[in-house]
């Protein structure tokens, strides 16, 4: 009991989002005939307030974590896993969630009456994904995933009113529960086959069991390179793969991602494509890690270190799978009309250039370690496509609000019309892009030396392709904006409150573009969690 | 090592950034402040490319120890990003600063030019000191990341440039522009994580010079044709030419005198600072094919200049012919050769710029570029003929203006490949017997491009003859003559042309011993 007390302060954090949700939704009923408080937004700034304070603690914790290893643990039973990988990717949820409450804030697509039912969903939403970056044990991976899951679909249909919302969530639903299924049952198998639920005893059980079936008195014969073939990677694991490819939208589980982003209202498309994406990819690359690792690790132990296992396999699946993921992602958006399907299938195409990152996540380096800059690279590029990408987003929120403009001929003249809207618009695609000097750059930049480094040629030449592709059509969006004149009489001009935001994202896109390294520093020690310092 | 290191490449660099972000902050409707602003800005690199004139070491090089970071001068070397090992290493020698001098005049010449822009003055004058910031750099910069940077950062205000500011077409041209160049550029990120990782995980070009040619021969060769690519696509090299004609028609006269006085000079430089240091085997090994390439610039941009009837196009296409002269000095590797495509490289400038300056001159005028719309103009505008007579000529390689220097140069260093540095019969590796280079075959391509020198007269001189020459066209009776704004524009290149004309030495010394070193390391390198 004590332990459990104990660890409740590890999840401050958490507590405290939870905390703000019942606030909110409380207020909600007790408030929410009042006048005054309708005028006020008082859930927008209870959740605001909420998220700010839960950031600076999971800061303060991730500081913790990296000066002292003894802080890093494993809490509740060891179905959660506080460390530095962990608080970093909470770090991005939490920054995404504040962006998203900012620029929620103004929007006519959250109703006004049912503001506290959609603040609380995102906050389930950010709770779902805190506690599926720390997950370590079945169950509660799981649950985070669906926590996850719930929050998204409802927020997807959140206007009840229109067809095409209630059309997304149902889409949503159908599709998320089948995947989730999918992914529960291949979770059981594991729990079955090994008989725990906490993943590194699961996937150490399980190679104990292949280690005496399959390399019996290996010890002491001198060293060899075993492939895993399809004896070692059991169907179970592609049935979880499963799950979370669909929950990063990745081919072949991404069909019900255009449909999704272009129902939704839009702020929570901006929400979807960051925040569900940064949890999605922790969890696959904490699933992946989990598994290679703790075979490797046993089966070198039980051979004494004579038989090391190879996971080109694996590493060639996800290659693949990023590949199309990032070619069908970007061909599909060349057609595409409506900008915020548009950034649907932009979103698909940045999932396949972060699966290039996962897919050299077990390369084994000159020492015989697995190395992290796989991960390294994936988070720095979930970092800067944070940024970039709600950028995106949040000027397409602006000129809906105003305008009530989807679609990409419509976005005529804007960017003369209203210069710094237009500019920073095009900073976050040219990033979006990966054109120097912007952050998005340096993500690709990492990613492509990443692949490089480990000899996957090919693999960097279809990235860079499929760069210079989907440079074709973010330059459409720009060039509606800037070289077609606008329909005379139109007046456009965005309001404060999105030119705050505005600012407050495109200067970390600018900036991270020349000085970066204290953000590759801190993604640097989070990667590194998982091989070693 | 250079003596001098002073920050005077990091003021070049960045003092145009700066007086864009100045004119960020000037409001709208005080278009004279802007366009001084501009003007201040775009001649304070121009100051210190001549102060630095003065104080360039022209004696390092030659035929001393083949290392390219010995002969850099006005070196700056800082640490960026540690864990990668980049650099901000900026440095210049007799290769780069002719065009760093060439990239401040023709900057600063274009923002006198554009001083009649109307539309969203702020935007072009900011777009454009952010695209000279570019320039700069790409020509200063020793450390990979750091060229591939600023390579990349020319790309953003070129497409705005073209796309708002261009002609009927421009939205076309431009997105053909962005993409074409970003294709190449993205090859050349390939090659540079290649190299990176092969040279023990350095960005410095004067070592990967020294490692690279230990590396592996196939990724060798792969990296060479990424490179080769990417920097072909700049030149241009045919068949990567066609994006060339309609960038350089639709974009704004300013644009155009910059997209062909400097930007494809940084085809043929990329080419002799990383391709041929980093991969020599691989470089003397192509000669085959990259003569034939030049060979078919030549030839084939000056019969497609011929065929041209929009004045800004045939200028276009004879630039990819004088380009195509570039890259046979560059495949003839002798002093000679190398030294004429440098010197090719300068001169071009000027002549292009001077040539889309006059176009602009006479489009500001009839708002239209038919060249057989004119017609005997010399009687109406003299000075104007008169100017652009000598442009004219000095496309065409008059002797008594630079050009010629140059192409005679060209061709014959090619006359006589790889004399003086080794054997000179054909070249064979001793280990596969393979011939790894046949002066002969160079030799007669050599030959064969010189008729390009009369298509080229052709060319010229019917194009004199349409537009300036025969009876008046009855509607430019009242046209009006060349402004002062105009001639300023026009005279300081005119001078540069017919000075070194006379007396290229100025020039020649200063490249001279660099060039030697470069040709050295690569020849040697076999």
């Amino acid at each position: 009991m004590k332990d459990v007390l104990l660890n409740l302060r590890e999840i401050l954090p958490e507590l405290l989002i939870a905390a703000t949700l019942l606030c909110v939704l409380l207020s909600e009923l007790l408030f929410g005939g009042d006048e005054e408080y309708n005028e006020v937004r008082s859930s927008d700034t209870l959740a605001l307030t909420g998220i700010a304070v839960a950031l600076a603690v999971v800061l303060l914790s991730f500081k913790a974590c990296v000066v002292c290893p003894q802080n890093q643990r494993e809490i509740f039973y060891k179905t959660l896993s506080i460390d530095p990988f962990s608080q970093f990717v909470k770090i991005l949820l939490l920054a995404t969630a504040f962006i998203a409450v900012l620029f929620s804030y103004q929007t006519p697509e959250v109703v006004t009456p049912r503001r506290s039912e959609y603040y609380s969903y995102l906050l389930g939403l950010l709770l779902g994904g805190m506690f599926l970056a720390s997950a370590n044990d079945i169950l509660m991976f799981y649950l985070s995933f669906e926590m996850v899951g719930v929050s998204s679909y409802i927020l997807a249909g959140h206007m009840k009113g229109s067809l095409r919302s209630s059309e997304a969530g149902y889409k949503y639903v159908l599709y998320g529960a089948a995947s989730s299924g999918v992914l529960l049952y291949g979770l059981s198998f594991f729990y079955g086959m090994s008989g725990t639920t906490y993943l590194p005893d699961v996937f150490n059980n399980l190679a104990s069991q292949f280690a005496d079936a399959y390399f019996p008195g290996m010890v002491g014969t001198k060293a060899t390179i075993v492939p895993v073939t399809m004896k070692l990677l059991p169907i179970p694991f592609f049935m979880v793969l499963v799950g979370l490819l669909y929950k990063i939208a990745a081919f072949p589980f991404h069909f019900w991602a255009p449909d999704v982003y272009e129902g939704s209202p839009m702020p929570v498309t901006a929400l979807f494509s960051v925040l569900v994406k940064t949890a999605g990819f922790s969890a696959l690359i904490r699933f992946v890690y989990c598994f290679a690792l703790t075979l490797s690790g046993v089966i070198v132990n039980h051979t004494g270190g004579s038989v090391q296992l190879d996971f080109s396999l694996l590493t060639n699946i996800l290659a693949i799978t990023s590949v199309v993921t990032m070619t069908l992602g970007n061909f599909a958006a060349l057609n595409q009309t409506n900008v915020k399907r548009l950034l649907a299938y932009s979103g698909i195409a940045n999932a396949g250039y972060l699966l290039m990152g996962v897919s050299v996540l077990l390369y084994r380096g000159e020492t015989g370690g697995v190395e992290a800059d796989g991960v390294f690279a994936v988070l720095f590029y979930l970092t800067v496509y944070l940024f970039a990408n709600l950028g995106a987003f949040v000027v397409a929120i602006a000129i809906h609000d105003h305008l009530g403009k989807e679609e990409i001929e419509e976005y005529a003249g804007l960017g003369r019309l209203a210069p710094f809207m237009g500019v920073s618009m095009a900073i976050f695609l040219f990033s979006l892009v990966g054109l120097p000097p912007l952050a998005g750059f340096v993500g690709k930049f990492y990613l492509f030396a990443a692949v490089v480094r480990h000899n996957l040629f090919w693999l960097a030449l279809v990235g860079l392709l499929n760069s210079v592709v989907s440079l074709f059509y973010y330059m459409r969006i720009l060039k509606a904006m800037f070289f077609t004149e606008a329909p005379a009489g139109t007046a456009f001009s965005i309001s404060h409150h999105y030119r705050s935001i505005l600012w407050m994202l495109v200067l970390p896109v600018l900036g991270l573009g020349v000085y970066f390294e204290p953000l590759a520093r801190m993604a640097r020690t989070a990667a590194r969690y998982f091989v070693g310092p | 090592m250079a003596e001098n290191t002073s920050h005077a490449l990091t003021a070049l660099t960045f003092f145009p950034l700066l007086g864009a972000l100045m004119i960020l902050l000037i409001p709208n409707a005080e278009k004279k402040i802007i366009k001084t602003v501009a003007a201040c800005a775009a001649f304070v690199p121009l100051a210190i490319t001549l102060w630095m004139l003065t104080v360039f070491d022209r004696t390092l090089g030659g035929t001393g120890p083949a290392d390219l970071g010995k002969i850099m001068q006005f070196v700056e070397r800082v640490d960026w990003i540690k864990p990668y090992r980049i650099q901000y290493y900026l440095g210049v020698d007799g290769l780069s600063f002719p065009l760093v001098f060439l990239s401040a005049l023709l900057s600063f010449i274009c923002v006198i030019a554009s001083w009649n822009i109307k539309k969203a003055v702020k935007g072009y004058f900011a777009l454009f000191l952010v695209l000279e910031t570019g320039i700069m750099g790409t020509f200063c910069a020793l450390d990979f990341f750091l060229f591939f940077v600023f390579w990349e950062l020319m790309l953003l205000p070129m497409y705005f440039l073209i796309g708002i500011w261009g002609g009927p077409r421009k939205e076309y041209a431009a997105i053909k522009f962005f993409l074409y160049t970003f294709l190449g550029s993205v090859l050349l990120l390939l090659g540079i994580l290649a190299c990176y990782y092969q040279c023990g995980e350095t960005f410095s070009i004067p070592e990967m010079a020294h490692k690279f040619p230990g590396a592996n021969a196939t990724l060798r060769f792969c990296c060479f044709m990424a490179f080769f690519i990417a920097f072909a696509i700049k030149v241009p090299i045919f068949p990567f030419h066609t994006w060339l004609p309609d960038a350089h028609v639709e974009a704004p006269t300013a644009v155009s005198v910059m997209l062909a006085g400097v930007l494809l000079k940084m085809g043929t430089y990329g080419m002799l600072r990383i391709s041929y240091p980093l991969c020599p085997t691989e470089a003397l090994g192509s000669y085959w094919w990259v003569s034939i390439l030049a060979w078919i610039n030549i030839i084939y941009g000056a019969m497609c200049a011929m065929a041209q009837t929009d004045l800004k196009k045939l200028v276009a296409y004879s630039s990819i012919s004088h380009m195509g002269i570039v890259l046979l000095g560059m495949v003839s590797f002798n002093d000679l050769g190398f030294n004429g495509a440098a010197l090719q490289m300068f001169n071009h400038g000027t002549v292009t710029a001077m040539l889309f300056l006059l176009v602009g001159v006479i489009y500001d005028r009839a708002h239209h570029r038919e060249i057989n719309g004119f017609g005997g103009l010399a009687s109406v505008t003299p000075i104007y003929a008169g100017v652009a007579s000598l442009a004219f000529f000095a496309a065409l390689g008059l002797p008594g203006l630079s050009s010629f220097i140059s192409e005679a140069m060209v061709f014959l260093g090619g006359f006589n490949p790889l004399s003086g540095s080794g054997p000179c019969g054909t070249v064979i590796n001793p280990a596969t017997q393979a011939v790894l280079f046949c002066p002969h075959w160079v030799k007669w391509v050599t030959i064969m491009a010189i008729p390009g020198i009369l298509i080229t007269a052709s060319y010229v001189l019917w194009t004199l003859q349409r537009v300036f020459l025969g009876p008046l066209n009855p509607k430019y009776r009242d046209l009006e003559e060349i402004s002062t704004r105009e001639l300023a524009c026009l005279v300081p290149l005119a001078v540069i042309i017919v000075f070194l004309g006379v007396w290229p030495a100025p020039m020649l010394d200063l490249m001279n011993k660099s060039i030697l070193l470069l040709k050295d390391i690569v020849t040697k390198a076999v």
